[in-house]
């Protein structure tokens, strides 16, 4: 048994057709169905569709119209007509420079995928979006998932519970 | 005050268990290798782009928005090239985009640089070199691959 992506509406947004067609031939390889991939261009395009059909997973990329990208990121995660601002958001991108990474976590990515990229990184990024999603941390000037990555428990006081609420959706 | 929501996972509720089929993976891995599209003209249009940032920058003067235009440019070249089976230009992009990523603006040597890759980048096009082992390509790549180096060590000191 494997996953069953029959249900699962994915948005690729792409600088090109040939990079969109690309994604979702592997994409279809790792059994997700051509009919539940939709594409957009523009960050305009990808944020109208997203409105109007509420994927479950997004994958942009950077786009080369400065910050595109990370425009569309931010709308999903904060604008008010965003029908869900917890979706999974994969970022691709050509750089994996340390500031692009920054950049891309501090607007709420929930992955980031260097290209060229190899089928099973893709894999691994939807495993943890779909097994280990990160809570979210919602401020008047960041939406998204925790940025502090932790692989093991804090030992002392914890003093942030006072200062925070905790939510389930 | 910040608030912690632990979303409910609807993707997980959908897609149930079992990962992904080692399979599909080899299948998916194998699109991407034997994905045949015709680079030369794709990297033309984004040399271009390269090219008309240059001109806008001699006229409009503004090194950070310059500096935006060109890595975006670039870094769709350096993942575009070999995901369409043109190491080639990965390889010489890589150089540039090393150097740009090191720096948060551009001057008039890294124009020089930018511009000496773009016409680099052009002659692999034109001569058909797509492999990054091939000798015409290794060495465009070693020349500007000094003169970052070069650069960086003067930025350095």
């Amino acid at each position: 048994m494997s996953y069953n992506f029959s249900n699962v509406k994915v948005l690729i947004v792409e600088s090109s057709q040939e990079m969109f067609k690309l994604f979702k031939n592997v994409l279809a390889m790792l059994e997700v169905p051509e009919r539940n991939i939709d594409a957009a261009y523009s960050y305009e395009e990808a944020f109208k569709k997203y409105c109007n059909k509420r994927h479950d997973i997004v994958i942009t990329d950077w786009l080369d119209n400065p910050d595109s990208g990370i425009l569309l990121i931010k709308d999903i995660r904060m604008h008010a007509k965003s029908p869900n601002k917890f979706v999974p958001i994969i970022m691709t991108a050509g750089s994996g420079h340390f500031s692009r990474v920054i950049k891309s976590r501090d607007c709420g990515v929930s992955e980031y995928l260097v290209k060229p990229f190899a089928a099973n990184s893709l894999a691994m990024r939807l495993t943890r979006v779909i097994e280990n999603p990160r809570p979210f941390v919602m401020s008047d000037n960041y939406t998204g998932p925790e940025r502090r990555i932790k692989d093991h428990a804090f030992e002392g006081k914890n003093r942030r519970v006072a200062e925070q609420s905790v939510e389930h959706e | 005050m910040n608030k912690i929501v632990i979303p409910k996972n609807t993707l997980k509720a959908k897609v149930g268990n079992g990962g992904f089929n080692k399979e599909s993976i080899e299948k998916a891995q194998k699109t991407i290798e034997e994905n045949v599209v015709d680079f030369g003209p794709i990297a033309k249009e984004y040399l271009l782009k390269i090219k008309t940032a240059i001109a806008t920058y001699k006229s409009d003067n503004d090194p950070k928005a310059l500096y935006g235009r060109l890595l975006d440019q670039l870094t769709q070249l350096r993942a575009q090239g070999t995901m369409f089976q043109y190491p080639a230009i990965t390889a010489i992009t890589d150089t540039v985009v090393d150097l740009l990523d090191s720096l948060k603006t551009v001057d008039d040597k890294i124009l020089e640089i930018v511009e000496a890759y773009e016409q680099s980048a052009n002659i692999l096009i034109m001569s058909k070199v797509k492999s990054d082992n091939d000798k015409i390509c290794q060495a465009l790549v070693g020349e500007l691959r000094t003169v970052c180096d070069k650069y960086k060590k003067k930025i350095k000191a």
